[in-house]
């Protein structure tokens, strides 16, 4: 498989960013109880295919400067991986509303189930936290940014 | 300098210290094997011996105990939520307990509640460990290393290294960059306060600039590739090579030790 140079050079960018947001806002973004701004970058897929490997070792990075260790490490990473990829797929229905869908529900459901085995968290109610979080950093800021880049031609050149 | 200096990426310490010496790959190894067997069992004495383990590690790092507790320190509501959550909701049905309203409260509550505590502890500080003695390039090398194989299964392995390190070339200039566009959107009269949600809202002015110029950066730097004769999918060498020495024997020796201790504490 071969990238192009942009490709390459978005992608470590996407991740860089991530890092650096979920970093700077520490105390929330990490723990049951977070709100990572930072996942508002998971609408990008909706704009590059670059952004599935960058969302992916953003998050792998900031897990590794600061999280639950290995788990997150790799459960977190991974499924920031598959919610990017399926986002990329939403994006062929010209619908941006719904790009926000799978990050919310993958890591609802997903860090929950790591989050329940590991710490014998209540299952449900750690799918509601970790959701609304999600909720909060997509729809209140992840969608508008997405909605404000499509609409500026100037913009969208980069993608 | 000393707004970045909590947040640089990794807390990599700078020392010279044995620990930092070790392969980069040794210490994955060691993280990996404790966080699997921590995981795996619910053993306080297994714990206690990985955690005194790490613990004699962080001792050989020369690095002082007070950077530790400090990355500890923002995971307190954490501990505290598991520590509670098990001591309210295990029920007992031996053992000494009393009613507390609605809730039962009683030994084996708090004992669950200590072992699920140490098991968070031994996961966080586990990959502490590896960040402030592991640069994060030295660290990406070794994961690299080790996940070679899975060059096989068409992982775009080499790609994705590049990658990682425009990404945490690029971290302390982003960093900067944020800070200084917060500081010209307020002088331009923005304010970050309000409730919670209205904070995470007013990022937004903050966030798109941000956004942009990072791509106008993307952009430049794919250029600079391109003029350096980048090639995707080109076999590519490096600086520095990862060799194991006799240390890093010696540490996958003690390793092994533990493992085998382990098994014996499960069994």
């Amino acid at each position: 498989m071969s990238f192009t140079s942009k490709y390459i050079s978005q992608a470590g960018i996407i991740a860089a960013l991530y890092a650096v947001m979920t970093i700077i806002l520490a105390p929330i973004s990490y723990g049951p109880l977070q709100v990572r701004v930072s996942e508002a970058l998971t609408v990008l897929p909706y704009l590059t295919p670059a952004a599935i490997p960058g969302l992916f070792l953003g998050c792998l990075l900031a897990n590794i400067y600061g999280g639950l260790g290995l788990y997150d490490i790799i459960g977190g990473s991974l499924i920031t991986l598959l919610a990017a990829f399926f986002t990329y797929l939403l994006s062929r229905i010209k619908r941006p509303v719904l790009a926000p869908l799978p990050p919310i529900f993958l890591n609802a459901f997903g860090v929950s189930l790591y989050l329940h085995f590991l710490f014998k968290m209540p299952y449900w109610l750690t799918v509601v936290y970790v959701g609304m979080g999600e909720i909060v950093a997509c729809y209140f800021l992840g969608y508008p940014l997405l909605k404000i880049i499509l609409t500026r031609k100037r913009w969208k050149e980069y993608f | 300098m000393s707004i970045y200096q909590d947040l640089t990426i990794g807390q990599y310490q700078a020392q010279d210290s044995i620990v930092h010496r070790f392969d980069p790959r040794i210490k994955l190894f060691f993280v990996l094997v404790m966080v699997i067997f921590v995981a795996l069992a619910v053993n306080i004495r297994l714990y206690l011996l990985w955690f005194f383990l790490l613990l004699g590690l962080f001792l050989l790092t020369k690095i002082s105990l007070s950077i530790l507790l400090r990355s500890l320190k923002a995971f307190i509501l954490f501990f505290l939520f598991i520590f509670l959550l098990q001591v309210f909701l295990t029920s007992e049905s031996f053992g000494t307990y009393f009613y507390l309203g609605y809730f039962q409260i009683g030994t084996k509550g708090i004992e669950n509640g200590i072992i699920y505590s140490l098991r968070l502890l031994l996961f966080i500080l586990g990959a502490t460990f590896l960040s402030l003695t592991t640069s994060a390039t030295e660290l990406l090398d070794g994961v690299l290393k080790l996940s070679s194989p899975l060059k096989k299964l068409k992982v775009p392995t080499e790609e994705l290294s590049l990658m990682s390190t425009i990404s945490i070339r690029f971290i302390p200039l982003l960093l900067e960059e944020g800070v200084n566009l917060k500081k010209a959107q307020m002088a331009r009269g923005a304010d970050f306060e309000g409730s919670f949600i209205q904070r995470i809202k007013k990022t937004s002015p903050l966030l798109i600039p941000l956004f942009i110029s990072s791509f106008r950066k993307a952009d430049d730097l794919a250029v600079a590739l391109e003029a350096r004769g980048f090639q995707s999918g080109k076999k590519r060498s490096s600086y520095q090579r990862l060799q194991l020495k006799w240390m890093d024997f010696i540490m996958a020796g003690i390793i092994i030790l533990f493992s085998f201790v382990s098994v014996l504490l499960i069994l």
